[in-house]
């Protein structure tokens, strides 16, 4: 028995040499930790609460991240490592969408797959850093930031049920799909 | 949610914490080894063994002596039933002394994610056969919770908290009984196919009809797949 033991350890052994992942990792810094570029931001937007900051790095380089709730939606506001605005993100309801947009992202999904089902709706703003805080401190200068929409539908298709993520412009023009794949669930299954 | 949980198992063990209960104190080492086997099947593989370092009753002097009690080989063959769900059946055999034991698995396995962690339930039922003929029946359910300690993920490189809460109801011939286990580990994730877990998994059985038996084995937990 304690050989048959051994040998299914040897084989488990070979087998475990890590193969080539995407690499991204997130994990969480502190405010001094963060350009005072990213603060500023923050502080000029008008923004109050707790800012949760968080460092990413993947292979097309780093990123730091401020999450946050502002009002009772939820806020992410992007820098790139030197502390300048990349975008900011919020949570947003499809009844916060302008309906002839989701209209038409629906029909898109409608087409895409045989069912489906939205789980989130980020409404991304992109632009010059003054419209960007002027727009988190009063809502104006809104008509001058560029918007996108990241959305993540449960979809079935021929391959079966899955995640995914779609980015659109703000007229509902598809610009990407990612399938979202699953952190391996073994340790909480077996 | 790891507080009232963590409280509440507390409250479990200080209550059927008496004189007159047996306990033990071992190592519990498991290997994990996934595969997968196409058209969405994935095979498991698992090797887990039982040593004892000590025994005793409590409030009396403790039996100091290693026994390697038991070594357990299963393979289960699990399918994604849905986005967040899985089924799973399987075969377990044990080695303890001389007797071998066959048992049956089926479970089936909910894992969902939130913003900061992760949260599984396995509802699970297993046929135990044993020499003579005779069968137990056990019906299991498992609440685990994973929580990263860097990030809002856990990702290669980082550590992560484990915590699992599982009662399991045993009926053998006339007899009832039930465990509850409580165990929580801290883990490493080397890679997503590759994490190595620590921790205590803490056994309390035998306390409805009997006096209670208190097992707690340091688990070491090696997950890989690919």
């Amino acid at each position: 028995m304690i050989k048959i033991a051994v040998a299914f350890l040897l084989l488990l052994l070979v087998n475990a040499l890590p193969a080539q992942t995407k690499f991204e990792r997130e994990y969480r810094i502190k405010s001094h930790q963060v350009p005072q570029a990213t603060k500023d931001f923050v502080r000029d937007a008008g923004l109050s609460g707790k800012v949760k900051w968080y460092a990413e790095e993947s292979l097309k380089g780093s990123s730091i991240e401020a999450k946050m709730v502002a009002g009772r939606q939820k806020l992410s506001i992007e820098f790139d490592s030197t502390g300048m605005i990349q975008d900011v993100e919020t949570e947003i309801s499809s009844e916060n969408m302008d309906a002839a947009v989701l209209a038409r992202i629906n029909d898109h999904f409608g087409s895409a797959f045989n069912t489906h089902k939205i789980i989130k709706i980020q409404e991304s703003y992109s632009g010059e850093r003054d419209n960007l805080t002027a727009f988190l401190r009063d809502g104006s200068k809104r008509n001058l930031l560029t918007t996108y929409y990241e959305i993540v539908v449960k979809g079935r298709d021929a391959s079966g049920m899955n995640l995914y993520e779609f980015l659109f412009n703000d007229r509902g023009d598809l610009i990407s799909r990612l399938l979202i794949i699953h952190s391996n669930t073994d340790n909480l299954q077996f | 949610m790891k507080r009232p949980v963590i409280l509440f198992g507390l409250l479990i063990i200080s209550f059927y914490l008496a004189a007159q209960d047996r306990y033990q104190v071992g190592l519990m080492p498991s290997v994990n080894f996934s595969t997968g086997m196409g058209k969405g099947w994935k095979m498991n593989l698992k090797a887990e063994s039982r040593q004892r370092l000590l025994q005793g009753t409590f409030g009396e002097e403790s039996e100091s002596e290693y026994d390697y009690i038991l070594t357990d080989f299963s393979a289960i063959a699990s399918r994604k039933a849905g986005l967040n769900n899985s089924i799973a059946g399987g075969y377990l055999i044990r080695f303890r002394d001389t007797t071998v034991t066959h048992r049956l698995i089926q479970q089936f396995t909910v894992v969902n994610r939130f913003d900061n962690f992760r949260l599984a339930q396995r509802f699970a039922a297993d046929q135990s056969f044993f020499e003579g003929g005779t069968m137990e029946l056990r019906l299991r359910y498992r609440l685990s919770a994973e929580v990263p300690l860097s990030g809002q993920s856990v990702d290669p490189g980082e550590f992560y908290l484990k915590f699992n809460n599982e009662y399991l109801n045993a009926f053998y011939e006339d007899d009832y009984d039930l465990e509850i286990r409580i165990v929580p580990l801290a883990g490493y994730e080397f890679t997503d196919n590759n994490k190595l877990e620590f921790g205590l998994d803490y056994r309390l059985s035998g306390f409805v009809n009997n006096s209670g038996r208190h097992s707690f084995w340091i688990t070491f937990n090696w997950f890989i797949s690919t």
